[in-house]
């Protein structure tokens, strides 16, 4: 199966809505749904803790599946503007789930 | 779920075989995978598994080779043990098997070559059975939760340690 690498290869982009994958780390549970356009990565982010019955924890991280990069600075943009600037393009995040050590 | 500062408590081994097993088929979708032979691990016994993982530091040329020994006595409401070792031995010898340690320094994983209360290595983690062991205390956040952790998470974060800048290495550059 082919990954969507932006938005506009994306059918259901056209319909304003693109596809977002998420897995939690603590467990390997993934979520895959839809998200708008003009929604944020972090508003996704709060979905995908909702759709696999978890609660965000201190530490948590959000991270590019590809390369384990972090997107925390990019929060605040849309998957628009994400599109655009090529970040994360498959949309496929990883939510890293912090540990105590030292 | 575990508790901060108390022993950590055997599980009846066919309760933790069955979550072991339970939990394996998600771990490994996680990893694109459906088998422990498509990711190169390796059964040990009933309640264990060699999990090779690969340490990788900013001027590495190739990534150095780690052999991760979970074993489950504990599982689910303790998380694995989780010890590296000499893949030809399985097992890990102070002064002697150096080489296939990583040394990881960091503030959620760190890697110790020699813990005295535990007679062996301790890689420093919530997520791993050996932190508990020695009576860390934790915040409440971190521990482990068998309502929403697998091994997964012990696996995957031992491997972000080994691909962050927390790695510096082998313990010993050379086999003996």
């Amino acid at each position: 199966m082919s990954i969507p690498t932006n938005v506009s290869s994306d059918p259901s982009a056209s319909k304003g809505a693109v596809q977002v994958e998420f897995i939690d780390s603590g467990s390997n549970r993934e979520t895959i749904f839809y998200v708008g356009l003009h929604q944020t990565l972090g508003h996704a982010w709060k979905e995908a803790y909702r759709e696999l019955k978890e609660k965000p924890k201190e530490g948590d991280e959000l991270l590019c599946r590809e390369g384990d990069v972090s997107l925390m600075e990019y929060l605040e943009l849309t998957f628009e503007k994400l599109a655009e600037k090529k970040i994360c393009p498959a949309r496929r995040y990883k939510i890293r789930r912090g540990t105590g050590g030292a | 779920m575990a508790v901060a500062k108390q022993k950590p408590v055997l599980a009846n081994p066919i309760v933790a075989g069955e979550a072991m097993r339970a939990h394996l088929p998600l771990v490994l979708a996680g990893l694109g995978a459906k088998s422990i032979d498509e990711v190169g691990w390796r059964a040990l016994g009933d309640l264990g598994l060699l999990v090779p993982v690969a340490g990788r530091t900013a001027d590495s040329k190739e990534p150095d080779s780690f052999y991760l020994r979970l074993e489950f006595y504990h599982y689910p409401d303790w998380p694995p043990s989780a010890q590296f070792v000499n893949p030809e031995t399985l097992g890990y010898v102070r002064n002697v098997d150096q080489y296939w340690l990583p040394k990881i320094e960091g503030g959620e994983i760190h890697v110790h070559e020699h813990h005295d209360d535990l007679k062996r290595q301790l890689i420093c983690c919530s997520a791993t059975l050996e932190f508990y062991e020695v009576l860390h205390d934790v915040k409440a956040e971190y521990l482990w939760d068998p309502a929403s952790h697998t091994f997964a998470h012990t696996i995957n974060q031992i491997e972000w340690g080994l691909r962050s800048p927390r790695y510096k290495g082998r313990f010993r550059a050379t086999r003996s």
